[in-house]
């Protein structure tokens, strides 16, 4: 169950980060910028998983770890 | 009516009130002026064309202080209010939108009497730091004054990390401290450059501030290392950040095929092979 809290949370927080996308259930994912740029799928250190979108790979991997820092703690 | 249960109930509140009014002074002279500098570098030293620049911070007062980059001290700020808050999509895109980017995220710390400073950087997730003594970094005042900004300056020389440094001070403001390490000569300095110009500091701003700043220290737990452990640590994420990321339990799992990842480690060696030149080159 706290799972199941904790990974609605980390949907609805990562929902507002601009460039990291959740994975839809049937890969429908129309984001044109997701389409444009380089997205990897990212599995976060609390177990949800999105993608993570960006023009370099320092610029994917900043955004990983922010997003990572910022929504974690509310685990 | 008694006010004080006992005379060493008394000596105890007395006690307290004193070491009120000594941590409040301390902590007043702590932070009194804020400098501002302006970063010119260039960080690819075979392309004229990276030069970049960045507003840094720094905070001073009679004897510590703290720069950074603008955008590091704002990010910080911003998070920690952040953190306070209570989270919603709304106040996570409204700090989000607020933040600037920065290509600088630490914060160097120094106490300007000892002359030692201490480092402090993010790497992943995992808090860093180190200290410096530049006690042994010696300064050659020398006789040649100009004008920079409306400030009577006069010049300095020193080598620091294998560059040698042209400093002009001034001791309008009597504070012997500057920008990113550099410090111990008599007067605040108001332009740096290495004599190749790859990193150019010159101060924009400086005042006073109205409210003195109490509450710098950081809310992380940082690891004190070395000076060259912390080296090796920001090597090793710079040969392989998405390993450094796994370390910290973050993965990636790349489209099977299509050479993701070889894509990405290629792009971000060609990127680190423009990086060339920091400003420690030793």
């Amino acid at each position: 169950m706290k799972l199941l809290k904790n990974s609605f949370l980390g949907t609805v927080f990562l929902l507002a980060l601009g460039s990291v996308s959740i994975v839809t259930a049937n890969n429908e994912n129309k984001d044109l910028e997701v389409e444009k740029r380089a997205c990897v799928r990212t599995t976060f250190s609390f177990g949800v998983t999105a993608l993570t979108c960006g023009d370099t790979t320092e610029e994917i991997i900043a955004k990983i770890i922010e997003a990572d820092e910022e929504i974690c703690p509310i685990n | 009516m008694k006010i004080f249960p006992s005379l060493s109930t008394a000596f105890f509140c007395l006690f307290i009130f004193s070491f009120s009014i000594s941590t409040a002074q301390e902590l007043t002279d702590k932070f009194k002026y804020k400098a501002t500098y302006e970063l010119t570098w260039q960080i690819d030293s075979t392309n004229a064309e990276s030069i970049q620049n960045e507003t840094m911070l720094l905070f001073t007062g009679a004897g510590y202080s703290r720069f950074s980059s603008q955008g590091h001290h704002i990010e910080d700020s911003i998070q920690r209010v952040y953190k306070e808050r209570e989270r919603t999509p709304q106040s996570f895109s409204e700090m989000r939108s607020k933040i600037s980017e920065t290509k600088f995220k630490y914060y160097i710390n120094k106490k300007l009497a000892d002359r030692e400073i201490n480092f402090q950087e993010e790497i992943v997730k995992d808090y860093y730091e180190y200290s410096e003594d530049l006690s042994s970094i010696e300064w050659n005042i020398l006789p040649e004054t100009k004008d920079i900004s409306g400030f009577a300056v006069q010049k300095a020389k020193t080598s620091y990390a294998g560059r040698n440094y042209t400093a002009w001070f001034t001791s309008e403001i009597p504070i012997p401290d500057g920008p990113y390490k550099f410090n111990g000569l008599p007067g605040l300095i108001i332009k740096i450059a290495d004599e190749k110009e790859y990193y150019v500091f010159k101060l924009t701003g400086f005042k006073s501030l109205k409210e003195p700043i109490f509450d710098t220290e950081s809310d992380e737990d940082y690891l004190e290392v070395d000076k060259n452990k912390f080296r090796e640590i920001k090597e090793e994420y710079n040969v392989d950040p998405i390993a450094a990321l796994g370390r910290s339990g973050m993965t990636i799992s790349f489209k099977s095929g299509l050479g993701q990842k070889e894509k990405m480690m290629k792009e971000h060696r060609k990127e680190l092979k423009k990086q060339n030149n920091p400003i420690e080159l030793k």
